[in-house]
């Protein structure tokens, strides 16, 4: 039965220098760790032996799976792995090149006594002094299913802006939409990421590790990273012959929901792989504690396919992905004027009520997303590294109104094509300082039909970065710094029967990064990171016109805007000792221009619908500081308890005011029973969850004259006051449960949990989601999960 | 810098040029092909005196979605004491010609509905017209004046799809059009 034969490593590997250690053995002060897991369950594997062939140094992996070998020299190695019950296997380490590498991730596949090798080669330096949360393996099939922003609200520090249950946007440390970068695959995924009700447009399923950098990185992904950077990362191709895959079966009580993805790989000669994926997901109304919320449902069919060839010294590979959905817009909350919203708000149930129905009616959204990627890098003995990367986006967003007529076309679409292209240089060592050096560039065009709400526009940015970092035993030091160029030219046509009317704007502004790691003993580590990076007012913040359904207000771009330029200074102490793990992070980013929406002279506009509000893009300094904490503590070897909270303070330093829509302080706290195996089960877990949620009651005051505060001429009797749109809900408790196993059968394995979401079926209402004003947040859900992998 | 941004700018125009099997991106904006309702107009006809004809408008030249302010034009009094037929028309000003967008609410009346409310001197009557359900719509009604004195009139139009029945109100529905007369005289 045991006849397991395949080990996955994780491969952390990196180099430290004894400085003041004068020998000749400097070439042996090399660092391989990393971590050994069963390729089936994924499960940690403790009492691995780890040697390096031909030599007395071997290590034995610990509880957690974890390994170290110390004073590696330059060359090549055989390393070692064995376990009683699954097949030895080995593999080669290239250590030549000084570069720290950062989670380096392969696959091992042992078939047939094949000795595979892997290249310690890394690609990534550019984080490792900010703190960075990631979401793989079992914790990530834990949420399978589950949009972008909802998988990553399991780690501290991120929040979910929700537009209802469909729509959710990551908010890293109390920032979110044109602050928050989404890096997919490698590419910064560009969609029409300004609008608070935009969802990045990514499969969840295309990734095996979701990560999030909390600090201001800039630097190495380029302006606009102000609160930090979304990573989606696929799996590598496959390393080893033969065709592989997984099957993953979800379904979900509430919106009855039905969600399928599959994924196919194989290699078709050695280096030659290929994976192809796709993803299907209906759902229907959604149901509250009492009742369902009309048109609530969605449609998602994904696909992508990826293909490259990789030799020992050069690699090439092709990635394209097709997003497309088509989701509904809660009826109630689509109002026609301010009289209209003033009813919805203050009513406590929906005004429309309808059952369940798997029917999406307008309003809705339809979005086609694709990304063609195309990827080579080169080993150059005397250099480095050298790698190459393109992508064309093209992003397709209709949405669709409550509109009287010519119903089957969209009141607004936007069409936005993005090339980028990226070119880096991860240079060998240079005495004891590596890094890297890289150029990039971005060519963007914005074409919308129907309704102008933001001006088309092309957009044309280039940068150049250099990161080193010098490493020593005890502390390691980075420091990084960026400049860009971008232009921005955009088209107006004033009315129909103007011509148009161009302009252009040029932005450009250095970023700049520092940090260190103090690591004071095996237990304790400290890294401290100032980062800086500078976002260029977005289009909509500059030009945006028109009216929107959703707030009932116009919104009103301001071509005055200066670049926002954040400063975020980020601290996270670590420790790790036997059963307790801590880790506590406190930060300070002050925003520097910061852009936001704000009641603007002259107050309302009155149009054939009635009266507006007038908002408009102002400027403020501001700050947002806030802790977050995660701790873990094995009570006894299969109970475990985790907790993580975080606290978010943001404030105007111009008007001495709170911030607007800031995460509210909460704490989330797990129990997990765990038995690695009964019987032919292994993994059967049992975990008892509960997440509170306090009152915001940090909310802006009304420092500035507000239009609805005075009666106006025309619809005075339903005018919104200020309180009526600033309102918090009360705070919440949230209980869940999941269970499941895992049963692995030969070489393949199948993985089902079954778990209930908001147990007690509570009716709560939170503050980040915008349809807060109009119903309540989702009932009691079931989902089960099956995730069979072959 | 000059330089590199130049470099990678003509590698991206040529990655620009290779890629250029999808359709043209041209970023001058069509016209505005937007469906907007940009006047409304009640034509108060006095039905003693046929002669007598008062127009109220109200014109929003970039519609709803635009940010300009509107403009209210009451061309004069409206007699004390008597009876009006009252039309109801909504037109797209910014084609030319303009267009009628009434007989398209009249096609659709099954899910709209014009409501009126007014306060002071001047008093709302009833419908004269009726969509294919026998409920009414509101493009045709009749009203009332009292004596001497001002009113103001507040117009809804409401898009009620599969709300609208003889009970809906001013409530039900989303707001399509809401425009409020101030400053009607009646002498």
């Amino acid at each position: 039965m045991r006849t397991l034969s395949i080990i996955i490593l994780h491969i952390l590997l990196s180099t430290h220098f004894l400085f003041a250690q004068k020998t000749t053995k400097t070439e042996c002060k090399g660092m391989l760790s990393g971590v050994v897991i069963d390729a089936q369950s994924k499960a940690p594997l403790a009492g691995v032996t780890i040697y390096i062939k031909g030599t007395n140094t071997g290590v034995i992996t610990d509880a957690k799976g974890r390994f170290q070998i110390p004073d590696l020299c330059k060359g090549e190695h055989i390393c070692i792995c064995r376990m009683i019950g699954y097949k030895q296997t080995e593999f080669v380490i290239h250590h030549y090149h000084n570069h720290a590498h950062h989670d380096k991730k392969l696959a091992l596949r042992h078939d047939n006594h094949l000795l595979e090798e892997i290249l310690v080669e890394g690609k990534k330096i550019e984080t490792a002094t900010q703190a960075k949360s990631s979401l793989s393996g079992d914790a990530l099939d834990k949420s399978s299913g589950k949009n972008l922003g909802e998988s990553l609200k399991s780690l501290t520090g991120v929040n979910t802006l929700q537009t209802g249950h469909s729509i959710s946007k990551p908010v890293i440390h109390g920032v979110h939409s044109n602050r928050v970068l989404v890096l997919n695959n490698g590419i910064r995924q560009e969609g029409q990421q300004w609008g608070a009700e935009h969802a990045p447009e990514i499969d969840p399923f295309v990734a095996t590790q979701l990560s999030v950098v909390k600090g201001a990185a800039g630097v190495r992904y380029g302006a606009d990273a102000i609160g930090g950077v979304v990573i989606v990362e696929p799996p590598r191709l496959r390393q080893s012959s033969g065709i592989g895959g997984a099957l993953n079966l979800v379904g979900v009580s509430n919106g009855r929901q039905g969600i399928m993805s599959g994924m196919l790989e194989g290699q078709v000669i050695k280096g030659l792989s290929w994976r192809v994926q796709g993803t299907y997901k209906q759902s229907g109304n959604v149901h509250t504690p009492d009742y369902f919320l009309s048109n609530t449902g969605l449609r998602e069919v994904n696909f992508s396919g990826a293909i490259g060839y990789t030799k020992e010294r050069f690699g090439v590979e092709i990635f394209h992905s097709r997003f497309d959905t088509e989701l509904g817009i809660f009826e109630a909350a689509h109002t026609g004027n301010r009289a209209d919203l003033k009813r919805a708000i203050n009513s406590p149930q929906p005004l429309v009520i309808k059952d369940f129905s798997y029917d999406i009616i307008q309003p809705k959204q339809r979005v086609s997303h694709h990304l063609l990627k195309a990827k080579a890098f080169w080993l150059l003995d005397k250099v480095g590294k050298i790698e190459i990367q393109y992508g064309l986006q093209s992003n397709a967003r209709a949405e669709f109104d409550h509109s009287r007529r010519r119903k089957s076309t969209a009141a607004l679409s936007l069409n936005l094509n993005t090339h980028t292209l990226d070119l880096v240089l991860n240079h060998n060592a240079l005495g004891h300082w590596k890094g890297s050096f890289g150029l990039t560039g971005m060519y963007q065009t914005n074409v919308f039909t129907g309704q102008m709400f933001i001006p088309n526009y092309n957009t044309t940015t280039a940068g150049a970065f250099l990161i080193e970092r010098y490493v020593r035993e005890s502390f390691e030091f980075e420091a990084g710094i960026r400049y860009d160029q971008r232009s921005l030219t955009t088209y107006i046509r004033p009315t129909s029967n103007d011509p148009v009317e161009n302009k252009t704007l040029n932005f450009n502004n250095f970023s700049g990064t520092l940090g260190v790691i103090f690591r004071f003993n095996d237990y304790l580590s400290l890294r401290s990171n100032l980062g800086t990076a500078w976002r260029p007012p977005a289009v909509n913040e500059l030009y945006s016109a028109g009216l929107h359904h959703g707030s009932a207000s116009f919104e009103l771009g301001n071509a005055n805007l200066q670049t926002e330029q954040s400063y975020k200074w980020i601290n996270t102490l670590t420790y790790e000792k036997n059963r307790l793990n801590i880790e506590l992070s406190g930060y300070y980013n002050q925003i520097q221009n910061y852009i936001y929406l704000a009641p603007s002279a002259p107050w309302s506009t009155l149009t054939i619908r009635g009266e507006f509000p007038i908002y408009q893009y102002l400027q403020t300094n501001a700050v947002i500081m806030g802790i977050d904490a995660a701790l873990e503590y094995d009570i006894t070897a299969s109970l475990t308890f985790r907790s993580k909270a975080s606290v978010v303070r943001g404030r105007d330093r111009s008007f001495d005011n709170p911030l607007i829509l800031m995460p509210t302080d909460n704490i989330t706290n797990t129990l997990t029973y765990q038995l690695p195996k009964v019987g032919k089960f292994k993994k059967i877990f049992f975990s008892l969850s509960g997440r509170h949620v306090a009152e915001q009651r940090l909310l802006p005051q009304n420092r500035e004259p507000f239009e609805g505060d005075t009666p106006s001429q025309n619809t005075g009797e339903n005018q919104l006051t200020y309180e009526e749109l600033i309102n918090a809900p009360a705070g919440y408790s949230v209980w869940g449960f999941q269970t499941g196993f895992t049963l692995p059968f030969h070489r393949q394995s199948l993985k089902i949990s079954l778990s209930i979401d908001n147990m007690l079926d509570a009716a709560y209402r939170d503050y980040l989601n915008r349809f807060r004003f109009f119903a309540d947040d989702l009932g009691r859900s079931f989902t089960l999960r099956l995730k069979y992998t072959f | 810098m000059k330089t590199i941004s130049r470099l990678l700018l003509s590698i991206l125009c040529a990655m620009v040029l290779l890629s250029s099997c999808k359709k043209a991106d041209d970023p001058a904006p069509a016209t505005n092909e937007e469906e907007l309702i940009t006047d409304l107009t009640l034509t108060f006809t006095n039905q003693a005196n046929t002669s007598e004809v008062i127009t109220m408008t109200f014109s929003d030249s970039d519609g709803p979605n635009g940010p300009q302010t509107g403009t209210f034009n009451i061309s004069g009094n409206l007699s004390a004491s008597a009876k009006y037929n009252v039309a109801f028309k909504v037109e797209n000003k910014s084609e030319t010609p303009a267009e009628d967008v009434t007989t398209e609410i009249k096609e659709e009346g099954a899910e709209h509905q014009v409501f009126y409310n007014t306060t002071g001197n001047l008093q709302f009557q009833s419908y004269t017209d009726k969509d294919a359900n026998g409920n009414p719509i509101g493009i045709s009604t009749t009203f009332s004046t009292g004596i001497a004195g001002t009113a103001t009139l507040k117009v809804t139009l409401k898009h009620q799809p599969g709300v609208k029945t003889a009970s809906t109100t001013v409530v039900d529905g989303e707001t399509d059009i809401e425009v409020n007369f101030t400053g009607i005289t009646i002498q």
